[in-house]
């Protein structure tokens, strides 16, 4: 059906296309190297070797080019959904590849450097994967069809009816109240915003104050029980968003790493073909 | 002023564009004339644009032809030009002459103006534009105050003041969001709701009013001011608001009032008609003469124009050559055999459904159209295509190919038959293939906008096309294999019914005593299952509903509501099912739908979060669309590809936003045009620069003049008015050496453009310039973002009932 193809997910993309076509690369980069294994110690050097190396450094060539096609816009040959399913597919069986390439000779030398980028860029790859597959609905189950600004507003109205209930209370209380509502923020350095909980969170403080000092059911009054429940309520918002940012983040701080890591690798990829050709 | 006594042989009233023109006309051929201006200034609705506003001058082959000068710039320079005229012709100008009542007849009309005085005069040029009277706050100490105006020409103006903005239209909400950042605001109501403005601006006041950034006054009449308060009546008793400012945003009464008590008729009781003049400009009533915008000529250069001509037809000059002219002589640059005059006359008399034209509005009805003389075998447009216009046979014949299938299958359409209305009445795509039948065949094709002005303006020419629209659409829609004795039959059974947006058209347990086809707008299916509404369907136009009823012996078996603004044509249901006992043919059509649509329901009930899809999709008004961007909330990642896509392929400014915009379970409508069956924006546009493709795509065109109309009449805030953006480094200067502010809309840009930079109209334009489709669509990494039409609507629902 054409309108389901149009929403398909690039993890499945027709019928898990590259899926097949990388696990075919690999198929045959593994009968190959069982087959030529008996002629010798494998490593880079024989034709097998150069051959698989020359296919892991196009592969490497060809997925860093990924961030380059992301933003060429006006090209229209193909989706951008169909190049990130390729993307992760032989991105996934350069592994195998360079394993093979390498005939799982790793020390520490610059060879090996890049082999080991190959794996860092790959693991945050795969991390990358996760995130994408996971954190979009629980973002969308989170946000319950508020966006983020409607629940900045429910808090400021929120933070009005606090301001109100509190010049009922006593002075102590009503200083909780004035810097919860001044104070409290949501968002924060990064640390905060990957880990809302570190946040030492002037609503909750308030609120703990008032629920220590009437512990005692009893001895609240209205104001006192009112006050309560703004509380409660507006940190059920501030927790929806702070995990809203927390999760925005988590989308996107990957790629910080992502990045850096293919880059280094097609500069440890560049210094590795360099000493090869010119000091083996 | 001349001396108290003097009779003018001419009065000018309004000295816009229009006015001034003929002020300094007159002025130049010695006419005793008076150009009376109720503002103190000249041209009120031009200097009230927007400081440093492009003005332009289009069209662009209409040559000027007037004493006035008028050339594209700023609005600074235009009235400067204007203002200099003035004073170089000696024009008779009074300012603050507002005129309230005209009396009197050709050669004796009397004036009474708002200060007291009366002028008379012998001819009367009727140029108070399309603008009307601002409505002003009527209360004790209103006269008084300084603090209170009714107008804003810049939000950016004021800072830290509070600041009472009343009303609760449009204007007044976009005046309380724009001063909201820096002021504290009030808006006060005398309801309690904002839904009589658009639904963008309701949603953006209430979520300001939510974060508590502007305060509601709800249930409030203002009752008393005083220098620096406004009292208001609530139900709550008197409350009184210390402000530095009052805006009231009364709305303003259109000049109809006025120019009717002058004796003027109008056509139509519709909001947008005007009243019909002469070839000479003249109105019903003799001597007084109508030019500008209020005539019916929305563009500052005509207006120019007729004031020079009006001056020389009053004047004695009935044998001036009109300044269209050439553009009449453009548009039939391709006919041989007929001059312009021979052309304009057979019009009238080939085409039965142009009869009642007045030559004024013939001339424009050309002027506006293309007249073509396409060969035997020349295909005028296919079945799916969007264009709307009308077409008429203005010599030889057409052939309607009335079968997808069997192209042998056709209707002839002869000289001085129309064809093409229903996609002009239905928004939707063409329904049959028409190609020329013969060699000498000449049809004049009428854009949409010219057309609907036409239907307003002239009964005859409405009535005779909504009648053959109705055999026509129940000839396509219902029963193609009938006679057509039999559709007449029909046809004369069946009335036009409207229903507004939400209204039920039948319910669910009424007898079924008639069949409603579709022929604008969609409407919702819904049931009651176990207590509750289920949604079971959306039925576009082009469709009928109602059948189930008329088949078997039940009553309704759903309810039916309109999901927008919808017009049915209703057949009685007696006619209806007798014919289909009658004919073998028709009865398998219609039961072939039937059971089809229990399939359907079926399914549906299956999946009623499907049916709430439906519905939310439907409230948001995409009953109207014809291409709309949804984002599957499940799987998108933020990452605003799509938006950065849009800019780059679009002049560097982004037509979607990705963030805005409602969600319901995981489906996200975002910011970006919908191309309406009927679009709200193209209702005002001065120079017509909106247009649609054969594929459906609502597109803006260069000769946009930058008035705002479309972004205001937009019900889902999907224009803007934007500046060029600068041009930016290319990918690789930036991925390379971090040169500019990288892909996507720089946010910077409007910030820093100069006051007076061009703005015009921006909106989605559905990539229609480019292969391969929707960037947005295509630039998506995980396919989150699609665009879907709304024949796959109910599809993608019910396929993608789990993941979406
Ligand atoms: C925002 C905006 C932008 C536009 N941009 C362009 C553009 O770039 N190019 C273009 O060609 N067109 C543009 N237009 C259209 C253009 O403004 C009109 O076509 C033009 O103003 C019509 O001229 P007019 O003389 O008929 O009437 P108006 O210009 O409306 O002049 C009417 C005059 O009559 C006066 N008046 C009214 N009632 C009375 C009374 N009772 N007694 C005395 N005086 C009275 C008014 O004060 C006013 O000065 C734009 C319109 C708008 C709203
Ligand atoms: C060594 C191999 C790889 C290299 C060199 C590489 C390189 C890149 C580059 C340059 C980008 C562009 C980022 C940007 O500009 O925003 C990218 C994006 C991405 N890569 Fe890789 N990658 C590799 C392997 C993988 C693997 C194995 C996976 C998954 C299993 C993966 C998943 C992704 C994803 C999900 C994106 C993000 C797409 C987006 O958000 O637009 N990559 N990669
Ligand atoms: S811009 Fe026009 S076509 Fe697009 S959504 Fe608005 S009114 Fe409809
Ligand atoms: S496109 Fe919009 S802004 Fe431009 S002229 Fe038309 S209505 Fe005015
Ligand atoms: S369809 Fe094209 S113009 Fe419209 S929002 Fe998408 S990218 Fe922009």
């Amino acid at each position: 059906m054409r309108s389901n193809n149009a929403h398909e997910s690039f993890l499945v993309y027709r019928g898990l296309k590259f899926f097949w076509l990388a696990v075919a690369l690999v198929f045959v980069a593994i009968v190959l190297y069982i087959w030529h294994e008996p002629l010798g110690v494998p490593n880079g050097g024989s034709w097998l070797g150069y051959t698989l190396g020359v296919i892991s450094a196009v592969l490497v060539i060809w997925l860093t080019w990924f961030g380059v096609r992301k933003r060429q816009y006006a090209l229209n040959e193909t989706k951008l959904k169909v190049w990130l399913s390729a993307h992760i597919y032989f991105g996934l069986a350069l592994v195998i590849i360079a394993t093979l390439h390498s005939g799982f000779q790793i020390g520490w030398n610059i060879h090996s450097a890049a082999y080991i980028l190959v794996l860092l860029t790959v693991a945050s790859g795969i991390f990358g994967v996760f995130v994408y597959a996971r954190y979009p609905k629980l973002m969308t189950k989170n946000r319950a069809g508020l966006s983020l600004d409607e629940m900045m507003g429910q808090i400021s109205e929120l933070d009005q009816a606090l301001l109100k209930e509190g010049r009922q209370l006593p002075e102590e209380l009503n200083t909780a109240l004035l810097k919860a509502v001044r104070e409290t923020y949501i968002g924060g350095n990064i640390v905060e915003k990957l880990s809302p909980k570190r946040i030492d969170c002037p609503t909750a403080n308030a609120r703990n104050l008032i629920e220590t000092k009437y512990a005692d059911l009893s001895s609240r009054d209205q104001s006192i029980s009112k006050a309560i429940a703004l509380l409660a309520k507006k940190q059920k918002i501030l927790r929806r968003a702070r995990r809203d940012i927390q999760i925005k983040v988590i989308l996107r701080i990957w790629l910080f790493f992502h990045v850096p890591f293919a880059i280094a690798l097609l500069g440890a990829l560049v210094s590795h073909i360099l000493a090869v050709f010119f000091y083996w | 002023m001349g001396t108290k006594n003097e009779i003018y042989q001419v009065a000018i009233i309004g000295s816009g564009p229009a006015g001034l023109s003929a002020g300094a006309h007159a002025s130049v051929l010695g006419l005793r004339h008076i150009l009376l201006e109720k503002a103190d200034h000249a041209s009120d609705t031009i200097y009230k644009f927007q400081k440093g506003k492009h003005v332009m001058a289009t069209p662009d082959v209409l040559p000027l032809r007037s004493d006035v000068n008028f050339n594209m710039g700023s609005r600074e320079d235009v009235l400067d030009t204007w203002n200099s005229a003035l004073d170089k012709h000696q024009v008779n100008i009074s300012y603050n002459a507002e005129v309230k009542n005209v009396s009197g007849g050709k050669g004796g009309f009397d004036l009474t103006l708002t200060n007291g005085d009366t002028i008379k005069t012998e001819t009367i040029v009727l140029a108070i534009g399309l603008q009307g009277n601002l409505n002003t706050l009527r209360i004790p100490g209103s006269e008084n105050v300084t603090h209170l105006q009714y107008q804003l020409d810049d939000p950016d103006e004021y800072e830290h003041e509070t600041i009472i903005v009343i009303g609760a239209g449009d204007a007044a909400i976009e005046n309380a969001l724009g001063l909201c950042t820096h002021n504290t605001v009030y808006i006060a109501n005398r309801g309690t709701e904002f839904s009589r403005a658009k639904e963008a601006n309701e949603a953006a006041i209430l979520s300001e009013i939510d974060k508590g950034r502007i305060i509601p006054l709800y249930n409030s009449n203002s009752k008393e001011c005083t220098q620096g308060t406004l009292t208001f009546d609530t139900p709550d008793g008197d409350v009184t608001i210390e402000c530095d400012r009052v805006i009231a945003r009364l709305g303003a009464a259109p000049p109809r009032k006025f120019v009717e008590a002058c004796g003027v008729s109008f056509p139509s009781d519709a909001r947008n008609a005007l009243p019909e003049v002469s070839k000479t400009y003249e109105s019903n009533v003799k001597g007084l003469y109508i030019v500008g915008s209020l005539g019916g000529y929305p563009l500052i250069k005509q207006a120019i124009n007729q004031g020079y001509e009006v001056i020389e037809f009053i004047n004695g000059n009935t044998e001036l050559d009109p300044a269209d002219e050439p553009l009449i002589t453009q548009t039939l640059k391709d006919i041989k055999d007929f001059d312009n005059d021979a052309f304009l006359k057979e019009v009238r008399v080939r085409l039965p459904i142009f009869e009642e034209l007045n030559p004024l509005m013939e001339r424009e009805m050309l002027v506006e159209s293309t007249v073509t003389a396409p060969r035997k075998g020349t295909i005028i447009f296919e079945r799916g295509d969007y264009t709307n216009s009308v077409y008429t046979i203005f010599r030889g014949s057409v052939k309607i190919q009335t079968n997808e299938d069997d192209p042998s299958q056709c209707v002839i359409l002869e000289q001085g038959a129309f064809f093409g209305e229903v996609g002009l009445i239905s928004g939707r795509r063409r329904s049959a293939t028409i190609l020329s039948n013969a060699d000498d065949t000449i049809l004049i094709e009428t854009p949409r906008r010219t057309m609907l002005k036409l239907r307003e303006d002239v009964r005859s020419l409405r009535d005779s096309m909504d009648k053959e629209a109705i055999v026509r659409q129940i000839q396509t829609y219902i029963a193609s294999s009938l006679d057509i004795k039999a559709i007449q039959k029909l046809a004369d059974s069946a009335s036009i019914e409207t229903f507004r947006k939400g209204e039920i058209i039948f319910n669910e347990g009424d007898e079924g005593d008639a069949l409603y086809l579709i022929s604008k707008g969609s409407v919702m299916v819904s049931k009651r299952i176990g207590g509750k509404d289920v949604t079971l369907a959306y039925v576009a136009a082009g469709n009928y509903v109602g059948e189930m009823a008329l088949m078997s012996d039940l009553n309704r078996t759903a309810t039916i509501k309109s999901a927008v603004d919808c017009e049915t044509i209703k057949i009685d249901g007696d006619i209806f099912r007798k014919l289909v006992n009658e004919n073998d043919s028709l009865q398998k059509e219609i039961e072939e739908k039937y059971g089809q649509r229990i399939v359907e329901t079926e399914k549906m009930i299956e999946q009623p979060e499907a049916g709430s899809i439906v519905e939310f999709l439907m409230g948001e008004g995409i009953g109207e669309a014809t291409d709309v961007l949804l984002i599957d909330e499940s799987i998108c990642i933020g990452c605003d590809n799509c938006e950065k896509a849009c800019a780059e392929t679009h002049n560097g400014i982004s037509r979607l936003d990705r963030e805005a915009g409602p969600t319901f379970a995981n489906v996200h409508v975002p910011t970006s045009c919908r191309h309406c069956e009927h679009p709200h924006c193209m209702t005002d546009c001065p120079p017509d620069a909106i247009k649609r493709n054969p594929e459906g795509e609502v597109y803006i065109t260069n000769d946009c003049i930058g008035c705002g109309n479309c972004e205001r009449n937009c019900p889902y805030g999907v224009i803007q008015m934007a500046p060029e953006p600068p041009k930016k480094p290319g990918l690789f200067s930036w991925l390379l050496f971090g040169k500019g502010p990288g892909p996507g809309e720089d946010h910077s840009y409007k910030e820093l453009a100069p006051e007076d930079a061009r703005k015009t109209a921006v909106k989605c334009d559905m990539c229609k310039d480019i292969t391969g489709g929707a960037s947005c669509v295509r630039a998506c990494p995980t396919g989150a973002a699609i665009r879907v039409k709304p024949d796959e609507f109910m599809d993608f629902i019910r396929d993608g009932g789990e993941s979406l």
